[in-house]
């Protein structure tokens, strides 16, 4: 079994998080002013890099919050993971 | 050797955000993942911001307390024995060697989330939602059945 340590909770099992996407995409301040390409970059384009990748996940099925980590996507092994706001 | 009873009816609420409101209950905030007491109230520490109290009877709030009850919505049963942590492991993925007396959280069994609160050295309360308590209570009483057989 995959154990993820959520930043509050510790070491939990895999089976209770759930992945929620690249980490760190900031939505524009003002969508009126962006174009559409811009705004389909922010929607849809993510980096998907083969190697270290930032993410968030969420706690589901625990305490129920949102994280970061950063995950391997080769290896799967999570290096670290971090509350919202906080740096590893 | 572990038995499976039914939750009596009990009064449930959920307190976000600023604890302050368990104070007038008399009651300490817990540390994350633990319970506390005063008398007949309980409250657990589900979340870092999120804290479910309970009760028999109704507790007094304070005025301007905002708290969601949630009361009818939920159900469970209690697991009263040394072998419930045995029957536990049937379908909850947590090491419940390092779940002590006190301790709570909401984790999975089999497919269904639940509330799992360690009441005492051999007393566990698992609630779910109240549409999920008959195929809960049905997994944990087959998995009994197997644990027996
Ligand atoms: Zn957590």
């Amino acid at each position: 079994m995959l154990l993820i340590t959520c930043p509050w909770c510790g070491p939990r099992p895999e089976i209770e998080f759930r992945h929620a996407g690249e980490a760190h995409i900031a939505r524009p301040a003002d969508p009126a002013a962006v174009s559409d390409a811009a705004w389909a970059a922010y929607l849809y384009e993510r980096s998907n890099p083969r190697g270290e990748h930032a993410e968030r996940w969420r706690h589901a099925h625990g305490c129920g919050r949102f994280f970061n980590a950063r995950r391997h996507t080769l290896t799967d092994r999570i290096s670290a993971t971090t509350k919202p706001g906080e740096t590893p | 050797m572990v038995e499976i009873v039914p939750l009596p009816p009990l009064r449930r609420y959920v307190l976000r955000g600023d604890p302050a409101p368990l104070g007038a209950l008399g009651l300490k905030v817990p540390p994350l993942l633990q319970a506390a007491a005063a008398g007949a109230v309980h409250v657990l520490a589900l979340g870092p911001d999120e804290w479910w109290v309970m009760a028999e009877a109704p507790p007094a709030w304070p005025g301007g307390a905002w708290v969601t009850e949630v009361s009818a919505g939920r159900a469970g049963v209690s697991l009263a024995g040394p072998d419930a942590p045995l029957l536990l492991a049937e379908g909850c993925p947590l090491d419940l060697t390092h779940f002590p007396a006190g301790a709570c959280t909401r984790t999975l069994f089999g497919k269904v989330e639940i509330l799992l609160w360690r009441r005492g050295e051999a007393l566990w309360h698992v609630e779910t939602a109240r549409s999920f308590a008959p195929h809960l209570a049905a997994h944990l009483a087959e998995a009994r059945a197997d644990l027996l057989a």
